[in-house]
């Protein structure tokens, strides 16, 4: 199945300075310059905003007209004739840079920015060397408007870059500029923070030091950090990791080089999410488990040392039969160690009880997650190629909550018109709906019938007259010849997922080839899971566990796996609160913590005699458990994970793993050497390699995945260096859209009229066990909120801002929001953030919202100054 | 040969009668020039608020990269510097120190300046570890005033 990728557009030729360039035709003038490494300074354009033309320092001169021109706002055409270097062009850019800096204060000592400010740049590049104002330069007070953004007005040049940014790919339209003439000040509006989970990316855009992070603030000068090249484990993303002195200090989009040094790149189009730029500072946190801790005879959590803590744990799996032990991989565990402890349970423990799906609150949804993954075959490069004519989001519009850089991905393709955008959800948020095309609201039982009724309609054929009644423009954009179709798995903890996935699967086959399938779920690696042999029904290449492979499984593990069939997670904690095991590992569980089935899992833990854990930070599950080991954070670990359309991202280790805390990998490899074992790795490229001769890609090494800095000098102007990271060309899914039998939850279709069905998410900014670890989340955290359509509040007699309680979910009372495009009948809320509690994980909850008095006032107030 | 002897002899007379180069170390101390290339100072305002704003422009230009310090925000309530932010840690290591003085030129805010202090034996490598405390000048030694400007657009 090959997908046509849209052809380039015609070259036609520019003469520049005198010198012929074959630039595409239609393009704009300055970005065609950039990438064929023409540079061009300028300041307010930005590849990834509109153009707003107000920098005046991309000037050029061009051939028959009186005056130069900006070419930002210049499109390529035949025969254009332009000069950059000539005397006007070097006088109007020392004017220009003139100007810029007439108010700017000389404060270049102080401000974070020095040292990779573009204004610093330019005049040396462009600039006079002294300057000729005698007056007293523009001061403004500086005021104190985000938790996390610092402003100081008097830098800024106006370039407008923030406030595009909050526009176009924030859409919280919050920030603005004030005034005119030479007062003329950036701000948001009302003086509040600027609320979008992007807003970090505005530090970045910002050519001079007007806008800084705080958590950055003062910490170190550019110049003196180094830059790793990596992917955090608790988001998706490829990130710079800047640290100093072993300590992580920022973290960035991938860094640009220039002149032989590596700094921030604003003209980066890959923007990531605050969870990733302030979430991963959590390595801050001095609250980490550093020893190994087991349980002595008086029933209290000791320190101990490797080898007893070691010989303990070996000695428990060594007493256990075949299949009683059982392994929980978090999904948050990089291929390396996925593949680690599918071997060690399988070929080691000779136990078939290992899974990833930890996240799914029941057996049925996390057995559909795991065939959804198997059919997964979309990519985010053909998005980004704008081969997809069509980009249909099917219930995971809430990503932009649980898994924002996913969110912003999917967004991105629409925003810039690579694609077209349908909605199929409960609950659509105007950062995805002011951009789509088709939306179709509609209550979480019913998304998986309105997939199959346009299913059954085009199986007639893509003839308009067999769309369904009322259907029309939903069955007109799917008509598409090429799609992506986005199915959200884990809405509500997958609890409609059963009768989901297999709808999807019936509409894909309708849709035919050019169609494209990408499930999506906020698991970090759950791809990694499925491939590199963590799922309870896979091996390490994503094949199905058949009696077949259970023979032929020495090439993969050297020894065979166990024959009975085993559950998914959810499915292996029931086993587990039946005390079916006698030992149960937990390897860096973090969604468990936060689950809202915890009595099930408190259940499980009680119920097995050992529980071992490896894990970075304390939690209840932690303190319950016999033997604890202590894991590496971020920056801290080197493995592999794999995004969700299959991709690999390297992950980096850049600092060294503190006190007696061990990598990951490691922990599991000696664990198996006391099982008997053989495995021993110097390094995680070991294991890695393993892995890729599993795969059949003997040649894809852990570093060939991204080279740890973006490699070679890059031209000059060009931002698109993610050429060089090599993308290993292989698709981890079966070619064939798998069938797909799972019983129908017969509770999810039972609409109550008096109860709400509660649509939940895990919130990404919610008390989630590693992005809240970081200080700096403490001024992001959302306040419990729950959502409720306009018809349902004015049913209930609710406005905006009442306290309620949810009965039946969670003890928290929270504040309504009255939203219009939420399906009626439903109420939204993130599980995380109302404490929510579930007794079963048998299709969706169903609350009855209750009035409730408001907290306290000095509750309040306190949340109010964390947040300030 | 022996007027050889006698002029060499008439040249030692001559020199037994001058005042000698040599100082009588340690009881006697030559006086240091002006520009003279020993320990670091910090210098101060005349308000006594520290000069350095903790750019990390000399830490940036040290050739064998002995000067280390630690930037933090200053507390306009109880400042420590005139800048916004201050050297909260300060450290050359004399070890390391080639005496270049790249430190004095590089500095933008005169804050550190080369001093006439050159006996700086210790008996622990340790104590090479130059700290801010030891190389500040005392409070009523500063000179000059810091700028303030003032805030002409009050938003």
């Amino acid at each position: 199945m090959t997908m046509k990728i849209p052809d380039p557009s015609v070259l036609v030729t520019v003469t520049v300075n005198g010198r012929g360039l074959m630039l595409p035709k239609g393009k704009n003038l300055l970005q065609a310059l950039l990438d064929v490494g023409h540079y061009v300074p300028h300041y307010c354009y930005q590849p990834a905003l509109s153009v707003a033309g107000n920098c005046r320092l991309c000037l050029v001169e061009i051939e028959g007209r009186p005056k130069p021109e900006i070419s930002c706002n210049m499109v390529v055409t035949d025969g254009l004739k332009i000069r950059t270097d000539s005397e006007l062009i070097d006088d109007c850019r020392k004017g220009m840079m003139e100007f810029l800096l007439m108010n700017h204060p000389l404060d270049c000592p102080i401000c974070d920015r020095g040292g990779e400010c573009m204004l610093q740049r330019y005049s040396m590049e462009y600039g006079w060397g002294t300057a000729r104002t005698v007056d007293a330069r523009r001061r403004f007070v500086k005021p104190q408007f985000d938790p996390l953004i610092d402003i100081e007005r008097n830098r800024c040049i106006m370039c407008t870059r923030c406030v595009r940014f909050c526009d176009e790919v924030g859409n919280d339209h919050v920030m603005g500029v004030f005034g005119h003439g030479s007062r003329n000040y950036i701000g948001t509006f009302g003086n509040g923070p600027v609320s979008n989970p992007f807003s970090g990316n505005v530090i970045d855009l910002c050519p001079v030091g007007c806008l800084t992070s705080k958590p950055f603030r003062f910490e170190a000068r550019p110049w003196e950090l180094r830059q790793t090249l990596t992917t955090p484990r608790h988001a998706n993303g490829i990130v710079t990791a800047w640290t100093r002195g072993g300590r992580l200090l920022r973290v960035t989009p991938p860094a640009r080089r220039r002149h032989g040094l590596y700094t921030i790149d604003e003209d980066t189009t890959r923007f990531i999410s605050n969870e990733v730029r302030f979430g991963s500072l959590y390595t801050d946190n001095e609250d980490r488990l550093l020893e190994p801790l087991a349980r002595g005879k008086d029933g209290k959590l000791v320190k101990s040392e490797w080898e007893p803590a070691l010989d303990r744990a070996a000695e428990a799996l060594k007493a256990c039969k075949p299949g009683e032990a059982c392994f929980i991989a978090g999904e948050r565990s990089t291929n390396e160690e996925f593949y680690l402890l599918g071997r060690l349970a399988r070929a080691v423990c000779h136990t078939p009880y290992i899974d990833w799906r930890g996240r799914f609150v029941s057996e049925s949804a996390a057995q559909a997650a795991g065939v959804a993954l198997s059919a997964s075959d979309g990519d985010f490069d053909l998005l980004d190629k704008k081969a997809y004519q069509a980009m249909l989001i099917v219930a995971a519009g809430d990503l932009y909550e649980s898994a924002p850089d996913i969110s912003l991905r999917l967004r991105e393709g629409a925003r810039l018109k690579r694609t077209r955008l349908g909605l199929i959800d409960s609950r659509v948020n105007p950062w995805l709906g002011d951009l789509a095309e088709t939306a179709w609201l509609e209550q979480p039982e019913k998304i998986a019938a309105t997939l199959i009724a346009l299913a059954e309609a085009l199986e007639k054929g893509k003839d308009p007259a067999n769309a369904p009644q009322g259907m029309e423009k939903l069955f007109k954009f799917v008509t598409a010849e090429h799609g992506l179709l986005v199915l959200g798995l884990d809405s509500a903890g997958g609890a409609i997922a059963p009768e989901l996935v297999p709808a999807a699967l019936r509409i894909l086959r309708a849709l035919g080839v050019g169609w494209h399938f990408l499930p999506v779920t906020a698991a970090r690696n759950a791809k990694g899971g499925f491939v590199a042999g963590a799922q309870s029904d896979r091996v390490p290449t994503g094949r199905m566990i058949d009696p077949e492979l259970r023979v032929k499984a020495d090439e993969i593990y050297g020894s065979a796996i166990p024959a009975d069939p085993s559950p998914a997670a959810p499915g292996l904690l029931e086993m587990a609160a039946q005390g079916k095991f006698k030992v149960l590992v937990l390897h860096r569980c973090d969604e468990l913590v936060h689950h809202p089935r915890r009595e099930l899992i408190e259940k499980a833990i009680a119920a097995t005699p050992m529980v071992i854990a490896i894990d970075v930070f304390p939690s209840w599950i932690t303190e319950r458990a016999a033997i604890v080991f202590p894991g590496s954070m971020f920056m801290e670990c080197d493995g592999s994970m794999t995004d969700i359309d299959g991709t690999l991202q390297r992950m980096s280790k850049g600092c060294r793993v503190p006190g007696n805390a061990q990598e990951e990998w490691r922990i599991i490899e000696l664990l198996g050497l006391k099982l008997g074992d053989t495995r021993r790795s110097k390094r995680a490229h070991e294991i890695f390699a393993d892995l890729a001769r599993a795969w059949g890609r003997p040649d894809v090494t852990l570093d060939s995945i991204t080279l740890k800095q973006p490699g070679p000098e890059a031209p000059q102007g060009t931002h698109n260096y993610f050429g060089v990271i090599k993308r290993p060309d292989f698709k981890l899914h079966s070619s064939e859209r798998p069938e797909l039998a799972i019983a129908a939850n017969s509770n999810a279709t039972s609409g109550r009229s008096d109860l709400l069905t509660l649509w939940w998410i895990q919130h990404s900014q919610g008390p989630d066990h590693l992005g809240s670890r970081s200080s700096q989340f403490d001024a992001l955290r959302p306040r419990p909120r729950v959502e409720l359509s306009t018809a349902d509040a004015a049913r209930l007699g609710l406005k905006n801002n009442d306290w309620v309680l949810l009965e039946g979910g969670s003890e928290q009372p929270s504040q309504v929001l009255v939203n219009p495009t939420l399906a009626e009948g439903v109420v939204y809320g993130a599980a995380n953030v109302l404490g929510l509690r579930l007794a079963d994980g048998a299709g969706l909850p169903h609350v009855n919202l209750m009035p409730a008095d408001a907290p306290a006032a000095e509750i309040l107030e306190q949340e109010a100054t964390a947040r300030r | 040969m022996l007027i050889d002897f006698i002029k060499g002899l008439a040249v030692t007379f001559k020199h037994i009668w001058k005042k000698p180069v040599t100082f009588n170390y340690p009881e006697v101390k030559r006086p240091q020039p002006a520009f003279y290339r020993g320990r670091h100072r910090l210098q101060r305002y005349s308000n006594g608020l520290e000069r350095c704003v903790a750019c990390a422009l000399c830490a940036a230009v040290c050739p064998p990269e002995a000067i280390y310090l630690e930037a933090e925000e200053n507390d306009p309530k109880r400042p420590v510097g005139a800048g916004e932010r201050y050297a909260r840690l300060y450290q050359i290591h004399q070890i390391r120190c080639i005496w270049c003085g790249f430190c004095e030129e590089a500095c933008p805010e005169d804050a550190i300046v080369m001093g006439p202090i050159f006996e700086m034996a210790n008996y622990k490598r340790s104590d090479f570890v130059c700290n801010k405390e030891q190389m500040l000048d005392a409070p009523d030694k500063g000179f000059g005033e810091p700028i303030v400007l003032k805030v002409n657009q009050p938003l």
